[in-house]
């Protein structure tokens, strides 16, 4: 097991800087803009603009900026080109908005993920099973973007409910019930789309379960119909669920969340990395690509130890 | 003696500018009030040497003052230059190339320092140390430029400026006479700093004051606060002390998010423009609270004059008769604009309006027809953001009808002014626009418009106009200090040519911005100053 | 049912007792099953016909624009009028100051219908220009992006779950590290860097040549950082298929290796890559709307459904159909697809376990 976690960590910090020095080539080598021109503004003088060349480094050769851009992010000293703010402070400053993002979202599509997946598995073939296919198929065909554009018309605007807030985030602790208020929509609007993903992928797992063989035992043996699908059916299936709910998690604190944030404007990492990326301004890219993989690959590494704690017939290999 | 006086038309959805005007300029009688909230954009720096945002420079125009300033009181007087830490206007030699200004008594910072004659050099040098984008402008201040100069070597000190602790005074040389010389001492970049201030930005470690207000804490892209100067006892009676106590603002850079925070009231004040989706509920359910006013820009396509198709004039005749520039202020502007076929904004002097290309589809197509290029493809570039990018693709669609292939490029406003100063980029047409940086035409023409001045990157002339004639007068009339109706008529003269006589550029409108206030504030003391806008320093409350 | 006999039961007797009542037993292929099953499911060739009618209208958009509409989709009508119900209407609302006095303007105008004789069916956007149009040729381009990039994307993720499945080793080594890279960066944010910076100037290294404003951009740069996601499954059926023995039957026979990844493998995974591609054309098309919506997918004066909704963002209050319409023709195409995938694989394998992970 150590081995096999050392074995993991390894690639992922190995994942992590191929991640970053491939990112930094594309800003690089592809597109335009010398940052300090950019900094030094409009009515810049020559002498300014080759002043802060020299203070950024910037005709120092590819790979040594590269590992100076990474040792002032990792101390926490690197600076937007766009904006003179501090990347790692900007980032710091976006992860309570995304994280009550995504985890306020994970627990609503989590459970009615579950909910909807266990009903349509049951009612199998029925009316309810047909209508929450619809619906779960809609909801995964929906761009996530135009849905909160629709919400935010529908439900914030007046036309017809001015209920809830217009976008924008309210600290956990500056005001919890705002919190709670502005995030209503946002958690909704980014659910949707799982739930009827989730739901169907339980409901595909479960009517794979039931026909194995040990649950038919179970059902011999006189155990109760719900005690068999409690016990041994759903557990069971859950276990692709957690795993998948693992990376998916990930995937969203890492940047999936880029569109509800951006239409939402709550200021959190994604939002904040979509505006770097359409800025072109290459540090904070870097530090949001760092902090978005780091998730994705550290919860990758996770699951994979959950997922062969929870199964011991899966062995790490 | 210098006189100007910017006959400066103001329209505003009603109201035309401040109730009574004092000596001093503030129009609320000296009321004070506790607590001003303001919903701002975000300024670049909040350090007088490194801002260029009209973000950063409204809010501090109360906080960090230089030798010169402007009259604070409403309509063209406000384009007026007062002494402000210089106790009268300078001395200035027959020549124009010395000036003499000596400081007002007992000048302090909000730290209790006091203010010495030897902080203006050491400002002026500091600027040159951390790469201000101002220090173009003190370019003729004698020991600057040239390969000897401070603004190449960084050390030593400036030579043209010899300044007396004791005496208080402070002599500048030039280099050469310039006519804007007075304009460039009342920037932000010349306003005073304490000698010993690091040479890097302080945007966060608040340089202390010589204003009536001092800046107590500034949190990058969050927010900034400003409080009364302990330290400043009136020590300028040419400006108003202030009626905030104490400013507070937030900093929301979505215009739709400060506007909800006027309306829902957390807020007084909405630094931002109303966006034009919300305009139409503003102007009805909030028309009191409202006040629109068009300050000095221009909005301008520029045409590339020197490679095809618009190194032909009546190419860029046609582009000038294809465009219906009130379309324009409609549709993408939201009608917050006025068309314009003059390149110096209406108020100045030396504006002359420009009558000479009413819209006529079928004349621009003959005129392509004429020119010979019809056909050509054509690279037009603007930003992304609106309203540049519906102007730019209202042109490239134009620019179809009347026969051309127009190509899009449509890029980030971080890269956008570079990519179109570089002439490897070989821009064909594009957006561009100019904000005053101060009440004079040698800010426009010669920065913008001299050919003389075009450079191979970096170029603020994307056009590259280059009218040998035009560039000589403009040489010429740089000289002169004083500016006198036949000055003024010759200014005129070079808009007139270089808008209609050579047709370089395709100026369209100028933009016009919004005040949106919250039923808190007392709207009979709003005054707006052409250089200062909203005047927040003479506001009261009810 | 035969009655019951005290012989042993073999298939030979099983032939005969069918043939007796039946007829020969007939082998049928299981893509003749799969296309019976598909037959009966209504639901699923509907949508499919919805897919096929969207699509067919999308590649009608010339015909539309030259003939009811009246307009290109770039054409600009700012400071027009047209004729609705026998009145001059002005495209685009007039604003400004007339008199001293501002009025709001830029407001364009609402979805006529039928009432201004084809043109604006769905109104204008803040630059005068049809909407429905744009709705047309910019769900060309969506579908374009959408089909090819899945194509490419499929095709690719093919060839290299063959390399690795089939060759294992050191081949399958740096083909999946290769997999685990792409799906290591947060794809949305890797989608928009690319996008973004090949926005600006295109792409000319390495001999090839694609111009800034091209559809290839958004198309290769999809189909790039999905490649892991197709390539990932099928590569792990590729490994439990080589096990079986008529692989080995077919390498025993001296068959190369080429030969028996295209004849023995690639047929036993066409029914999921049918699938996988159906569905994997859906998430295109709408990681393209996403992409095109943050400005890194189609650039302007192109449209495709997803630079309308962002164009139609700034007008919500004063012109919301600006942004509903082609979210619900998003909504309309990817339903479709969604539903005739869903079918195409209760088709297939009525237990499948063909799933796309995200």
């Amino acid at each position: 097991m150590i081995a096999f976690l050392a074995r993991r960590l390894i690639g992922a910090v190995l994942v992590l800087i191929a991640v970053s020095f491939i990112t930094y080539l594309i800003f690089i080598k592809i597109p335009g803009g010398d940052p300090a021109q950019r900094i030094a503004g409009r009515t810049a003088t020559d002498a300014n603009i080759a002043d802060i060349r020299a203070k950024l480094h910037l005709d120092d050769p590819f790979y040594a900026q590269y590992w100076g851009m990474m040792q002032s992010l990792f101390n926490g000293s690197l600076k937007s080109y766009a904006s003179q703010l501090n990347v790692v402070n900007e980032i710091k400053k976006g992860i309570p908005a995304t994280l009550s993002l995504c985890i306020g979202a994970g627990i609503i599509w989590l459970s009615f993920g579950i909910l909807v997946g266990v009903i349509s598995a049951v009612t199998a073939g029925r009316a309810s099973d047909r209508l929450i296919t619809v619906f779960a198929l809609i909801g995964i065909s929906m761009p996530v973007f135009w849905l909160g554009l629709i919400a935010r018309y529908f439900f914030a605007q007046g036309h017809p409910f001015a209920l809830l807030p217009d976008g924008e985030y309210v600290p956990l602790t500056t005001n919890p019930w705002q919190w709670f208020v502005h995030l209503l929509m946002p958690w909704w609007v980014l659910a949707v789309l799982f739930i009827g993903f989730y739901g169907r992928v339980l409901r595909s797992n479960i009517l794979d379960t039931i026909n194995e063989d040990y649950v038919r035992t179970a059902k011999a043996k006189g155990l109760s119909r719900n005690t068999v699908l409690a016990k041994h059916v759903l557990r069971n299936s859950m276990i692709p669920i957690v795993t998948l709910f693992g990376l998916d998690f990930a995937a969203v604190v890492g940047g999936s969340a880029i569109l509800t944030e951006t239409v939402f404007n709550l200021h959190g990492v994604g939002q904040y990395a979509a505006e770097s990326t359409q800025n072109l301004d290459l540090p904070p890219i870097m530090g949001v690509t760092i902090y978005a993989t780091f998730f994705i690959v550290f919860f990758s590494v996770l699951v994979d130890v959950l997922y062969a704690w929870l199964d011991p017939r899966i062995r790490p290999t | 003696m210098l006189t100007l006086v910017a006959a400066f038309a103001l329209v505003a959805g009603g109201c035309g500018g401040g109730g009574n005007k004092s000596s001093s300029g503030g129009s609320n009688g000296g009321k004070t009030y506790p607590l001003l909230r303001v919903s701002w954009d975000a300024p670049d720096y909040m350090d007088p040497g490194l801002y260029y945002t009209v973000a950063a420079y409204q809010a501090t125009n109360y906080v960090w003052e230089g030798l010169l300033g402007y009259k604070h009181t409403s309509g063209p007087a406000s384009a007026e230059l007062v002494p402000y830490l210089a106790e009268k206007m300078p001395t200035v030699s027959a020549d124009g190339m010395n000036l003499k200004f000596t400081l007002r008594k007992n000048l302090k910072y909000s730290n209790g320092t006091d203010v010495k004659a030897s902080d203006f050099r050491y400002t002026i040098e500091r600027d040159f140390k951390i790469d201000s984008p101002g220090v173009g402008f003190f370019s003729a201040i004698k020991g600057v430029s040239g390969p000897n100069g401070f603004a190449t070597t960084k050390k030593g000190h400036i030579s043209g400026i010899i300044t007396d602790d004791a005496a208080r005074t402070i002599e500048i040389q030039l280099d050469h006479p310039e006519g804007d010389i007075l304009y460039i001492l009342a920037l932000e970049f010349a306003h005073f700093v304490p000698t010993g201030t690091p040479a890097s930005d302080q945007s966060t470690h608040p340089i202390p004051s010589t204003g009536p207000y001092m800046l107590q804490d500034y949190v990058p892209n969050r927010s900034f606060t400003l409080v009364r100067n302990p330290n400043y006892n009136n020590q300028i009676p040419t400006m108003p002390s202030g009626a905030p106590d104490k400013v507070v603002g937030k900093i929301i850079t979505d215009p739709v998010a400060s506007y909800q925070s006027v309306v829902s009231g957390q807020s007084d004040y909405d630094y931002n423009q109303v966006p034009n989706d919300r305009l139409p509920e503003a102007q009805s359910k909030y028309k009191d609270q409202l006040r629109i006013y068009t300050n000095a820009n221009t909005w301008y396509y520029f045409l590339n004059n020197k490679i095809p198709p618009f190194n032909n004039i009546k190419a860029r005749q046609a582009v000038n008769y294809a465009i219906d520039r009130q379309a324009i202020v409609s549709g993408p502007f939201g009608g917050l604009g006025r068309p314009t076929e003059n390149f110096l904004p209406p108020g100045y002097p030396q504006y002359k309006k420009i009558t000479d290309f009413t819209f006529d589809l079928a004349k621009a197509k003959q005129l392509v027809q004429q020119s010979g290029t019809a056909g050509q493809t054509v690279d037009v570039y603007g930003t992304n953001e609106e309203p540049a990018k519906g102007s730019i693709e209202y042109l490239a669609g134009q620019l179809t009808k009347i026969g051309y292939k127009p190509k899009l490029h449509l890029l980030s406003h971080g890269v956008y002014f570079q990519t179109i100063g570089n002439q490897a980029t070989k821009a064909q047409a594009g957006h561009t626009d100019w904000y005053q940086d101060y009440p004079h035409p040698l800010d426009w023409f010669d920065v913008l418009l001299n050919g003389n001045r075009i450079t191979q990157t970096h170029n603020n002339n994307p056009g590259n106009v280059d009218v040998p004639s035009v560039n000589k007068e403009i040489d010429a009339l740089k000289k002169i200090t004083e500016l006198t109706p036949a000055v003024n008529d010759r200014w005129a003269k070079v808009d007139r040519d270089l808008m209609v006589t050579y047709a370089t550029t395709v100026p369209y409108l100028n933009r016009s911005s919004t005040d949106f206030f919250s039923t808190k504030m007392d709207m009979s003391c709003y005054t707006f100053s052409v250089v200062l806008y909203w005047d927040w320093g003479v506001s009261c409350q009810k | 049912m035969a009655t019951e006999s005290t012989t042993d039961f073999t298939l030979d007797t099983a032939a005969e007792l069918a043939s007796e009542e039946h007829g020969a037993i007939e082998g049928k292929s299981p893509w003749l099953l799969a296309w019976r099953r598909l037959r009966r499911n209504y639901v699923a060739l509907g949508f499919l016909l919805l897919f096929v009618a969207i699509v067919v209208m999308c590649a009608l958009a010339p015909v539309y624009a030259s003939q009811i509409a009246g307009t290109g989709p770039n054409e600009v009508h700012l400071g027009e009028t047209f004729t609705r119900d026998g009145e001059q209407i002005p495209v685009v609302s007039k604003g400004g100051f007339v008199n001293g006095k501002f009025v709001a303007g830029g407001i364009p105008v609402g979805p006529q219908l039928w009432h201004a004789g084809g043109k604006y069916v769905f109104g204008a956007d803040n630059l005068g220009r049809d909407v429905a149009v744009r709705l047309l040729y910019g769900g060309i381009n969506s579908l374009k992006i959408g089909i090819g990039s899945a194509l490419i994307c499929t095709i690719f993720a093919i060839l290299f779950a063959l390399l690795a499945g089939y060759y294992g080793g050191s081949v399958g080594w740096i083909i999946s590290r290769f997999f685990d890279l792409i799906w290591a960066f947060p794809v949305l944010l890797l989608a928009i860097a690319l996008g973004t910076a090949l926005s600006i100037n295109g792409f000319h290294h390495f001999g090839i040549n694609i111009e800034a404003g091209s559809l290839w951009i958004p198309t290769l740069v999809i189909s790039f950082v999905l490649i892991p996601y197709v390539g990932r499954p099928l590569r792990g059926q590729i490994l439990s298929l080589r096990e079986k023995e008529f692989i080995e039957a077919a390498t025993a026979q001296g068959a190369s290796p080429f030969r028996v990844m295209l004849s023995e493998l690639t047929p036993n995974i066409a029914s999921s890559v049918l699938v996988f591609f159906t569905l994997i054309i859906a998430s295109n098309i709408l990681t393209e709307a996403g992409l095109s919506f943050l400005g890194a997918g189609v650039q302007a004066p192109n449209a495709s459904w997803g630079t309308l909704i962002a164009d139609g963002q700034d007008r919500i209050v004063t012109a919301p159909w600006l942004a509903i319409i082609p979210g619900i023709a998003i909504v309309l195409t990817v339903l479709s697809l969604n539903v005739f995938g869903d079918g195409l694989r209760d088709a297939l394998d009525p237990r499948s376990k063909v799933r796309i992970e995200r």
